[in-house]
């Protein structure tokens, strides 16, 4: 091995160390953010609806199928920001949903920026999935 | 379900999610493979939003076990997210088939899943098979999949060949089509494959595994929210409880003798394997 090769291997591994590492505090913090969260909206609930603590007829109503949850993104904000627990629960749950996204497309910025086409390639290809995923649930059961 | 306040639902589920969170973390397990059966049989909820909080929970504990085996470097992201590939496309077939499939089903399938981890669990296999002969494999040169990383335990740098990726491709799908299908991370499938197929050392192998279980998780996440499978009055608590049990369990490892809880931890796995086997048979 010569030393510029050596260079070379010590440069690649050192920006994925760095990568590595970014990718490492974006899991912790986005995860804890997101259980923040959902705590949140478990304390809007009980804070709003006093009779949670007392009513087993509310429990039947909340884990219905019909259960009046705002399943979507903008939604969820709105009602977030109304302190509403469902929209604080459901941002929660988005940002977890995020929060492996959000390290694909980490990786794949270093990949592109490092020419490293094969895989900008497969992480390209991984992400497509996950958007299929969002989109198939419909045609289900 | 129906002689409970909102209330005393809540804190039963955080209780029994952080039991069954601090198990798993102590024996190297997601929290899934006891969650789902202690929502559906203690708790009665249907198995559908058991495994949609389930998986919800999966990449909430992923997420947080990766995040250190990343900052020491023992993962192998490369190698992770070639098999992504597989485990995602996998993990999307099984959510969309657990959408069709009948209830009876799920359950049945549940039950010979808790047997398959019990048994892996009673065998024990965790010495390292990454020293058996490595096969040329022109793919993992290609993508540069090979890694290394330092042990601290040895006290030594540990670099691994990775050899026969197509077949962990294979392997990988599998195991998302599992995770997908039954609400689980998937570990119990994934560190065998990377471990005994790709000849990758224990370490690296539960630490990538780590790091796959959170992508292949959102993808069929992604079909269980769309089919409104994802209760989030039922998930929130699951969540909590799973996370927080996760983080006393993985602090809590050092000072336990995980080998003692694996006798008890057999035999609730058999029993909770019986009892759907009950449901699903009924």
């Amino acid at each position: 091995v010569t030393p510029v090769n050596q260079t070379q291997a010590g440069g690649a591994a050192a920006r994925m160390d760095r990568l590595e590492l970014a990718i490492s505090r974006l899991l912790r913090w986005c995860m804890l953010a997101s259980l923040l969260l959902v705590l949140l909206g478990l304390l809007a609930a009980f804070a709003h609806h006093p009779d949670y603590a007392r009513s087993p007829e509310e429990l039947r109503r909340l884990t219905a199928d019909d259960a009046p949850f705002p399943y979507r993104f903008g939604d969820a904000v709105i009602a977030a920001a109304h302190f509403r627990s469902g929209g604080l629960i459901l941002l929660g749950i988005f940002l977890l949903f995020a929060t492996p996204i959000l390290s694909l497309l980490t990786a794949l910025g270093a990949f592109v920026l490092w020419r490293d086409w094969a895989f900008v390639a497969i992480t390209t290809i991984v992400l497509a999935v996950l958007a299929v995923s969002f989109s198939i649930g419909r045609a289900g059961g | 379900v129906q002689i409970m306040t909102p209330l005393e639902f809540i804190l039963l589920t955080f209780v029994v999610c952080l039991a069954a969170g601090v198990l798993g973390a102590l024996l190297g397990l997601g929290g899934g493979v006891i969650v789902v059966p202690a929502l559906t049989l203690l708790l009665g909820i249907h198995i559908r939003y058991a495994i949609g909080a389930s998986i919800v929970s999966v990449i909430a504990t992923s997420s947080g076990a990766a995040a250190p085996y990343l900052k020491q470097r023992i993962a192998n992201i490369r190698l992770g997210m070639s098999l992504e590939v597989a485990t995602t496309i996998g993990a999307v077939s099984g959510a969309y088939l657990a959408g069709i499939v009948a209830e009876h089903w799920l359950h049945l399938l549940f039950a010979g899943l808790l047997i398959y981890t019990a048994v892996a669990m009673f065998l024990n296999r965790r010495e390292d098979r990454s020293d058996l002969p490595a096969h040329g494999d022109r793919l993992a040169d290609r993508l540069a999949l090979h890694g290394e990383y330092y042990d601290r335990a040895l006290q030594k740098r540990v670099a691994y060949r990775v050899s026969r990726t197509p077949f962990g491709l294979g392997l990988s799908y599998v195991a998302g089509a599992v995770s997908g299908l039954l609400g689980i991370g998937g570990g119990v499938l994934k560190v065998p494959a990377l471990n005994l197929a790709l000849r990758v050392p224990m370490k690296a192998a539960t630490a990538t595994s780590n790091f796959m279980i959170g992508v292949t998780a959102v993808a069929s996440a992604g079909v269980y929210f769309i089919r409104r499978d994802i209760d989030p009055f039922v998930a929130a608590p699951v969540v909590l409880g799973v996370a927080l049990g996760a983080m006393v369990g993985s602090r809590l490892m050092e000072r336990v003798h995980a080998s003692r809880l694996r006798v008890l931890f057999v035999a609730v796995l058999i029993f909770l394997a019986v009892e759907m086997l009950m449901k699903g048979l009924r």
